[in-house]
């Protein structure tokens, strides 16, 4: 059942590999912030400041990790990408074919995301080797569980955003909400347990913890064992939500939809 | 003039059309723009949680070099958006259209879609200027606020510049409208003070990709941090700059072939 998909992965990997520039373009911007940000950190540090509870080594790991997470899951705009082919009627060819338009877009997903894992992996962690004894065998486990249920909600959620163009048309703004949304309570700018307790609180309670600060969690060892565990299970909860929401969402919106390009 | 002024005014009315016609849309773009300048807002503020100043800046001054980068960048987003539709223009033949106007090419292909979002998120961003202003606890003479609008004058003319940059290397190359792309990234260096970085990186983001002059010398002219040197160095530099750009211009203009003939 899972040959079609196998083979939307491979294109999809393979079709990344052509637009080299757009790699080229991905990696200078994760490379930017990250000077921008260790830079930021080493200012503070050397006048004598500390960000809660990292020391300076702490911090640039996290960031190290989360440009490497960030990388992965946002090798696609999926909501803009969903979104347009609901829009322009290119789902119409996905609807008369034995295939499954969440499946295909999670596996077309899931081969840009591999791309980068490859091409970024060695050169993200060759250098954390020499800043940190890192992962034992069964952190190094739960930390690949946790970005492949990064990468599995990321998708989700913005699969979720790209249907919602059967109910409202056009969700290019609400798609540049969702990104900024995630980016900043996903632990992408800033550690969640640095910022104002009641931002911290609000963001405990929703799944973008999971894309980026969760993983990194685990990776500098700061949640293990059970309350590692305990928290991938949240995570997978999270999944199941959002899989059903999808499942109704996109029901009910192929019923509004009117078929362009049929 | 008042020809421009009439195509001016024409396409700010048509930009607008475009707008509206997608309210829910726009709306709900406008409120991603909030978010984001919120968001990095906040952790700006959460910074200063675990330390009293920013390499001697205070917080209040901190903030200031952000918001002098918003307004830098979304002034150049709402003048010059229109450079974003030019590599379809060029891939399709439809600049030749534009060239057989009686108008300057680059003045129609700049203007085409003027921002009406970012010409609105302008109001808060300057609004926060003057609050933070009012908060810095000194002394801002006139003649600060009238060099912060002088740099801005120039960071603009340096953004213009960038812009020319990017459509001239569009018409050798299609595919190089991603340069666009990687000056906004750039940009991203602004909305910290230099200081924050060694001296070999602050010459390159002041000579090669000169963000420090677009970002920081506004805000350092209004801060009345800012020597003369540097002030005629800047001067210089946007002139030079723009020229330049306008030179590269006129010599791709040479080599572009219409892809519709």
């Amino acid at each position: 059942m899972f040959k079609k998909y196998w083979h939307i992965f491979k294109n999809s990997f393979q079709a990344g590999l052509v637009y080299r520039f757009n790699v080229f373009t991905s990696f200078f911007t994760a490379a930017l912030s990250l000077v921008i940000f260790i830079y930021l950190w080493f200012s503070i540090y050397n006048q004598g400041g500390r960000l809660g509870d990292y020391n300076l080594r702490e911090l640039i790991i996290y960031y190290i990790v989360s440009s490497f997470i960030a990388l992965i899951i946002k090798a696609k705009d999926i909501g803009w990408v969903i979104g347009d082919e609901i829009r322009l009627g290119g789902i119409s060819s996905y609807l008369v074919r034995p295939i499954s338009f969440l499946y295909k877009s999670f596996f077309d997903n899931l081969g840009q995301a591999a791309l980068m894992a490859a091409i970024f992996g060695v050169a993200v962690f060759a250098p954390l080797l020499f800043l940190q004894n890192f992962f034992s065998l069964f952190t190094g486990v739960l930390f690949a569980a946790s970005v492949f249920l990064a990468v599995c909600l990321n998708f989700l959620i913005f699969y979720l955003v790209g249907i919602s163009t059967f109910y409202f048309g056009f969700v290019m703004g609400f798609n540049f909400i969702m990104i900024n949304i995630a980016s900043f309570l996903s632990g992408g700018f800033i550690p969640l347990d640095l910022l104002p307790k009641w931002l911290f609180i609000i963001s405990a309670w929703l799944p973008f913890k999971y894309l980026i600060f969760y993983p990194i969690s685990i990776a500098m060892g700061k949640v293990n064992g059970y309350e590692a565990l305990s928290g991938l299970g949240a995570g997978v909860l999270w999944m199941m939500i959002l899989f059903l929401a999808a499942k109704i969402l996109f029901k009910r919106g192929l019923k509004k939809y009117e078929g362009f390009g049929l | 003039m008042s020809k421009y002024y009439k195509v001016l005014k024409q396409l700010i009315t048509l930009a607008s059309g475009s707008y509206l016609s997608s309210r829910l849309d726009s709306v709900a773009y406008f409120l991603g723009k909030i978010v984001r300048f919120t968001f990095f807002l906040i952790f700006i503020l959460s910074l200063f949680k675990f330390t009293e100043t920013f390499v001697g800046y205070s917080k209040y001054e901190a903030v200031l070099f952000f918001l002098t980068f918003n307004l830098a960048d979304v002034l150049a987003q709402a003048l010059f958006r229109g450079i974003y539709m030019f590599k379809n223009d060029v891939k399709l033949g439809n600049f030749d259209f534009v060239l057989s106007k009686p108008i300057n090419p680059l003045f129609y292909s700049f203007m085409r879609l003027t921002d009406i979002l970012d010409t609105i998120f302008l109001i808060p961003i300057v609004s926060l200027i003057i609050f933070t202003v009012i908060k810095l606890g000194v002394a801002i003479s006139f003649n600060n606020v009238f060099l912060y609008i002088l740099f801005l004058t120039f960071s603009q003319l340096i953004i213009m510049g960038i812009h020319v940059l990017a459509a001239s290397l569009t018409i050798w190359a299609t595919e190089a409208e991603n340069f666009i792309w990687l000056y906004r990234e750039s940009m991203t260096v602004g909305r910290f003070p230099p200081e924050i970085f060694p001296s070999a990186l602050q010459w390159i983001f002041t000579l090669i990709i000169p963000v420090i002059i677009i970002v920081a010398f506004p805000a350092k002219a209004l801060l009345g941090v800012l020597n003369w040197q540097w002030a005629v160095f800047a001067l210089i530099y946007a002139i030079g700059f723009f020229a330049i750009s306008l030179l590269v211009w006129k010599i791709s203009l040479k080599h572009y072939s219409s892809a519709s003939s």
